[in-house]
């Protein structure tokens, strides 16, 4: 294998792939990419057994072939290049050799062969969505998966689609976020994928410059792919838990607030909150709420009164301060209503505006209150 | 005032068996003529004469002194004491913090009134626990928690030693460091070769020096050792951890007998968190291999839980992860810890979490408890029939 590339392009393509690459791993071939060179195109790829990226570059004055060589190594030396041409080859005792007008730089790799095999299989449906949309979507989820290996469906977004819209949902048990886009038009049946959240960060963050991010949903796996950019994900297994039935209809009370300064209250009470159960106290009153918080083990409290729209009976809840926060911090609207029905029970938090073609929810559960606060 | 039982159980031993009185009494495990397992839980004082103190591998209290008597503990006996005594405290002062089965706080700077002098409180509780249950303890009189109960332990058995106001400093400058809360071997060695060897040396050193040689650990040891500790006797002592464990009779190299056995105990530790209504966020793993090499792993998770499912299955997960290159096992054990003692109760979303096993769980516990330990058990502790 044989090819003339320039540093930035060649850069800008390792960039894309050494994402997947794992940082720890019992595997060691997973270190390396894989470099193949056909028909004067070169496909760049790195695996990390659940999750695949492929990404072509521009080379000229080529030669066929393949290597797989250590991804960070190689990526390390490209970056730290100056710009300019770099050729790159490699001989039948898999070294790989990158020359520039400057240096020699030689790597110790093994034949391609040797590298997994990146299954593509068959996708049953396959949509377009404009990759910001995508994006924005994924960023309003992603936040409120669970961390707990033991409920490994927990750990990725959901994602629905339905004849009249394309969903995502995640939830760590505590708390929920859906978004909803209305403009997607599915067919007339309806499916759904737990994605991890590896690949969709790769997908938001790799995936650059187009329009249109082609999604292929197939029965265990999804692709993305974009321009010369192709991410397949094996899809996390078992049944998503039915959130729907959760979600309170039944929730009659509103409180109206401003999220930048419930937000920022929020954060300064929360240093005052225990640090295992980041408990506070919400005490809504008819144009006010009341913030506290206590650290009975520490010793301190805190508290604080904003103005809200409120008209219903006062009432006192627990929550816990970082998820209220890290909803918050989620939401890009100047004002959020809270759907409230009691201290036991769910709350909702929309937009107190949707935007177009859009509908945002998040939803928590509270702490039962102790006496202590 | 620092109160400490003196041998407790090994004393509760001699009470009730008027023949073990004067002669070696080992409670713990059972010595098997020196290839028992499991350690020393207390000993007499005509134990400690042979070397055998607290924590000791039975086989080497076994070893040092064959002729003991080696008594199994009897628990409800001692919690029953126990109580007895915390009661007699109580009419003393109600400021009282228990932190173990033995041993207690007690403010009584209230009671001074009362009772007259400190020197006369604690002549009185000693005679009134000496009087009803017949045991004696040993008391520390001192301005602050941590010297009195660095003084509780200067004159024992049935000691009563006091620290008078504003001469902490020269009451703890004589004392070996080892005395100071928190240093052990290692810190002992560290301190000697810092040229330290009383409490005294570390009170004289420039407080500058310990911060920068021990971190914010040797501020707080400078700080005890010039008799600094500014902590109240709290009435409700927080527990931190709730754990259990078992020793293996003989080294296991079968490991999934020791997944059943981390199941049982699993199914013991929940159930004792559900009688206490604790429930915890980070359970721990203790493995302890052959060749007395012990580990622990930890795993927090997001629910604070205390049901059996959960407590096996993440201590099973990360018994699996842990690298056991064929090694065998000689004790496995779990532990809680970050628990939900302080604030409320974070609600689930969904039923189907962990948390709503709760009511077949506490059913169970009913049923044992009505009908017996053997009346319902899982299939998995089932023996079977050959």
């Amino acid at each position: 294998m044989k090819f003339s590339v320039n540093k930035a392009d060649f850069f800008q393509s390792l960039q894309k792939v050494i994402g997947v690459i794992p940082q720890k791993t019992t595997i060691p071939i997973l270190s390396n990419v894989l470099l193949k060179l056909e028909d004067n195109t070169l496909s760049i790829s790195g695996t990390d057994l659940e999750i695949s990226i492929t990404t072509k570059c521009n080379v000229f004055d080529t030669e066929d072939g393949g290597i797989t060589v250590l991804g960070k190594r190689f990526f390390d030396i490209v970056r730290e290049l100056p710009d300019v041409p770099i050729t790159v080859s490699s001989d039948e005792n898999s070294v790989l050799t990158l020359s520039t007008d400057k240096g020699i730089y030689k790597l110790v790799g093994e034949v391609e062969d040797e590298y997994p095999q990146i299954g593509v299989e068959e996708a049953d449906s396959t949509f377009s969505i404009s990759l910001e949309k995508f994006s924005r979507m994924v960023e309003k989820t992603s936040f409120a998966v669970s961390n707990d290996e033991l409920r490994t469906t927990l750990m990725g977004v959901l994602m629905q689609l339905t004849p009249t819209e394309l969903r995502m949902a995640a939830t760590d048990g505590h708390r929920l976020a859906k978004i909803c886009d209305l403009s997607y038009k599915g067919g007339d049946d309806s499916t759904s994928v737990i994605l991890p959240t590896k690949a969709l960060q790769l997908v938001t963050k790799n995936i650059d410059d187009s329009d249109n991010l082609e999604i292929g949903v197939g029965e265990n796996h999804v692709t993305f792919s974009s321009g010369d950019t192709k991410i397949f994900s094996k899809v996390i297994e078992g049944q998503f838990p039915n959130y729907d039935r959760v979600i309170p209809i039944d929730n009659d009370l509103k409180m109206f607030v401003n999220r930048e300064l419930l937000m920022s209250t929020v954060r300064r009470i929360s240093i005052f909150s225990s640090v295992y159960t980041h408990q506070i106290k919400f005490s809504i009153n008819p144009s006010s709420l009341v913030i506290q918080a206590e650290d009975a083990e520490v010793g301190g409290e805190a508290q604080e009164s904003i103005p809200v729209e409120y008209s219903g009976e006062p009432v006192q809840i627990g929550y816990n301060g970082t998820y209220v926060h890290d909803i918050l911090r989620h939401l890009d609207c100047d004002d959020v209503v809270f759907h409230l029905k009691d201290a036991g029970s769910a709350a909702i938090i929309r937009p107190a505006e949707q935007q177009e073609d859009e509908d945002l929810m998040m939803l928590i559960m509270p702490i039962r209150i102790s006496d202590s606060v | 005032m620092h109160l400490d039982m003196d041998a407790f159980f090994a004393a509760v031993e001699q009470l009730d068996n008027p023949e073990y009185r004067g002669k070696p009494v080992v409670v713990g495990a059972d010595p098997k003529g020196g290839r028992g397992r499991g350690v020393v839980s207390t000993c007499s004082y005509e134990a400690r004469k042979f070397g055998i103190h607290s924590a000791l591998p039975i086989s080497q209290a076994y070893r040092l002194c064959p002729h003991a008597i080696f008594v199994r503990g009897r628990m409800q006996r001692y919690a029953d004491l126990s109580h007895q005594i915390m009661h007699i405290l109580k009419n003393y002062s109600p400021v009282i913090e228990q932190i173990s089965i033995d041993e207690a706080f007690i403010d009584i700077t209230g009671s001074l009134k009362l009772f007259g002098s400190a020197l006369e409180v604690a002549r009185k509780v000693k005679n009134d626990i000496f009087q009803q249950t017949g045991l004696r303890a040993s008391v520390g009189l001192a301005p602050n928690k941590f010297i009195a109960k660095i003084a509780s332990d200067l004159e024992k058995p049935d000691g009563l030693t006091v620290c008078e106001k504003n001469n902490e400093k020269a009451f703890l400058a004589p004392l070996a460091i080892r005395k100071l809360w928190g240093v052990g071997a290692r810190t002992e060695e560290r301190l000697q070769k810092m040229g330290i060897q009383t409490i005294g040396d570390i009170a004289a050193c420039d407080v500058k020096t310990m911060t920068k040689k021990l971190g914010v650990w040797g501020f707080g040891l400078w700080k005890l050792a010039n008799g600094i500790d500014n902590r109240t006797v709290g009435s409700g002592h927080r527990r931190k951890s709730i754990s259990e464990e078992r020793t293996f009779y003989e080294d296991v190299a079968d490991y999934a007998a020791v997944e059943k056995t981390l199941f049982k105990i699993a199914d013991d530790l929940s159930r004792t968190m559900r009688r206490k209504g604790l429930k915890g966020r980070t359970i721990t793993l203790k493995l302890r291999l052959e060749g007395f090499e012990t580990f622990t792993r930890s795993k927090t998770i997001t629910d604070f839980v205390y049901d059996v499912d959960s407590l096996r299955a993440v201590a099973i997960d990360l018994f699996r992860k842990f690298p056991m290159k064929e090694r065998k096992v000689r004790l496995v054990g779990i532990a809680v810890s970050q628990l939900n003692t302080l604030g409320g109760e974070q609600l689930p979303l969904f039923d189907d979490s962990p948390a709503n096993n709760e009511e077949l769980e506490k059913l169970l516990d009913e049923l044992k408890q009505r009908f017996g330990e053997d009346v319902v058990t899982r299939g998995v502790f089932l023996k079977k029939k050959d």
